[in-house]
């Protein structure tokens, strides 16, 4: 049995993102041998067949090719939620100041954030990492692996640097 | 320190002008009641001007002084206590003023810094709704337990609402019987009247009946009869009601 064609069993069985570490316990494969298989897999499926094989959320999932979105869409049929600009605004300043809580949140919006945040929970992109350990002990928010997910990134390291200031350029000489 | 013959009185506010005796320091030369004048108003540094000497020449004074003028011995007395007094609060070290409170600086907004990542995780979220999983197949028939913690109030909420979408509840059976309403009630009497031509209130009642059905018939006769539906005629003991003409 190839290690290859186990591991693209696993991902076929796996309906969500399969850590390395797992891969390795399953397939009972070498680090070296399993890295190896899954770039393989990875460039095979990619070269042929409706499926790709992508690194999501912290692990690997084998998922259909955008190029299939149309057929798929008229046949699932998937009711697709939006989230509002403002629920975005608050989801982005979460994931890049995680641990926070939710004055420090509105005190970097200016506005009330708390049906954002209740949005967020209820949708399982944020969660409550612990406590802080002042007075009144205030939430602190931390995103989940579903917002990691639904926003196609394999970890927080492949957020998009923040905007700072902006600085002043000068116009002619 | 040296005695002049300055005369001693009482000051408008109560405090006494005190004795004529002279004070002679480094930093001040004047009389007892001017360096009292001075440290009273603040005008002079009292640290700088030994006292001790001017409590000897005030004891020599008192030796001295003559025994019928006690009120300007007095009057010296409370001008050096008040002198003391001032200068050891003055010795006192005084604990640095606090620094002025820094104005709180109003909270910027600084939400536009996050203006690209917003829309860079649009984009992201517009890139991953091209892409389809597969979907896990329902493990209801095997539930994982978890551990306390594990779940949060919202998982809790959806799974709540998921058992009552899947829940059939039975139809609930009444245990007592069905009551009719007094309108039905009010019907049923006037049928009887009108079939009867005069009936009584006992003949209205069912077969079988509870103090409750008594109520209901007689208030439904009540009604009627306040309706012009029915009327009612006493004969001895016996009320009858019969159907109202028009």
């Amino acid at each position: 049995m190839k290690l290859i064609d186990t591991l693209e069993a696993l991902l076929f069985v796996a309906d969500g993102p399969v850590a390395l570490v797992d891969l390795l316990q399953a397939s009972e494969g070498g680090r070296a041998d399993v890295d190896s298989a899954l770039e393989e897999l990875g460039s095979r499926m990619s070269g042929e067949g409706p499926l790709q094989l992508v690194r999501i959320a912290g692990g690997y999932q084998v998922c259909t090719k955008p190029e299939f979105v149309e057929a798929i869409t008229r046949f699932l049929k998937p009711q697709r939620q939006r989230l509002t600009r403002s629920a975005l605004e608050v989801l982005a300043i979460v994931a890049y100041k995680q641990p926070i809580t939710s004055s420090e949140i509105e005190t970097i919006r200016a506005v009330q954030s708390d049906y954002a945040l209740r949005t967020l929970v209820e949708k399982d992109l944020i969660y409550e990492v612990d406590r802080m350990a002042t007075p009144g002990r205030p939430i602190l928010y931390g995103t989940t692996d579903q917002f990691l997910h639904i926003f196609n990134l394999n970890d927080l390291d492949e957020l998009p640097p923040i905007q700072g200031n902006p600085e002043v350029v000068e116009v002619g000489a | 320190m040296s005695r002049s013959q300055e005369k001693t009185s009482l000051a408008p506010a109560g405090l006494a002008t005190p004795v004529p005796l002279r004070v002679q320091s480094a930093t001040f030369e004047g009389s007892l009641a001017t360096l009292f004048h001075l440290a009273r108003d603040g005008r002079v540094d009292l640290s700088g001007i030994p006292l001790y000497p001017v409590c000897i020449a005030y004891c020599e004074y008192i030796r001295e002084m003559p025994e019928d003028d006690v009120d300007a011995a007095g009057a010296a007395l409370l001008a050096l206590a008040y002198l003391v007094e001032r200068k050891a609060w003055s010795l006192l070290p005084i604990a640095d003023p606090p620094p002025p409170e820094e104005i709180a600086e109003l909270p910027e907004p600084t939400a536009h810094e996050f203006a690209m990542a917003v829309d860079s995780l649009e984009e992201r979220h517009r890139e991953r709704s091209q892409l389809f999983f597969r979907q896990g197949e329902s493990s209801d028939a095997y539930e994982v337990p978890m551990g306390p913690g594990s779940v949060s109030a919202a998982e809790l909420a959806k799974a709540f609402e998921r058992i009552l979408m899947r829940a059939k509840p039975v139809e609930v059976e009444r245990l007592a019987k069905h009551r009719p309403s007094l309108a039905d009630v009010m019907k049923e009497s006037l049928r009887r009247i009108r079939e009867a031509g005069s009936a009584t209130i006992e003949a209205l009642l069912p077969s079988e009946f509870t103090r409750l059905d008594v109520v209901f018939v007689f208030l439904a006769v009540l009604e009627l009869l306040r309706i012009g539906q029915v009327r009612a005629a006493l004969t001895g003991d016996e009320l009858s009601l019969t159907p109202a003409t028009k």
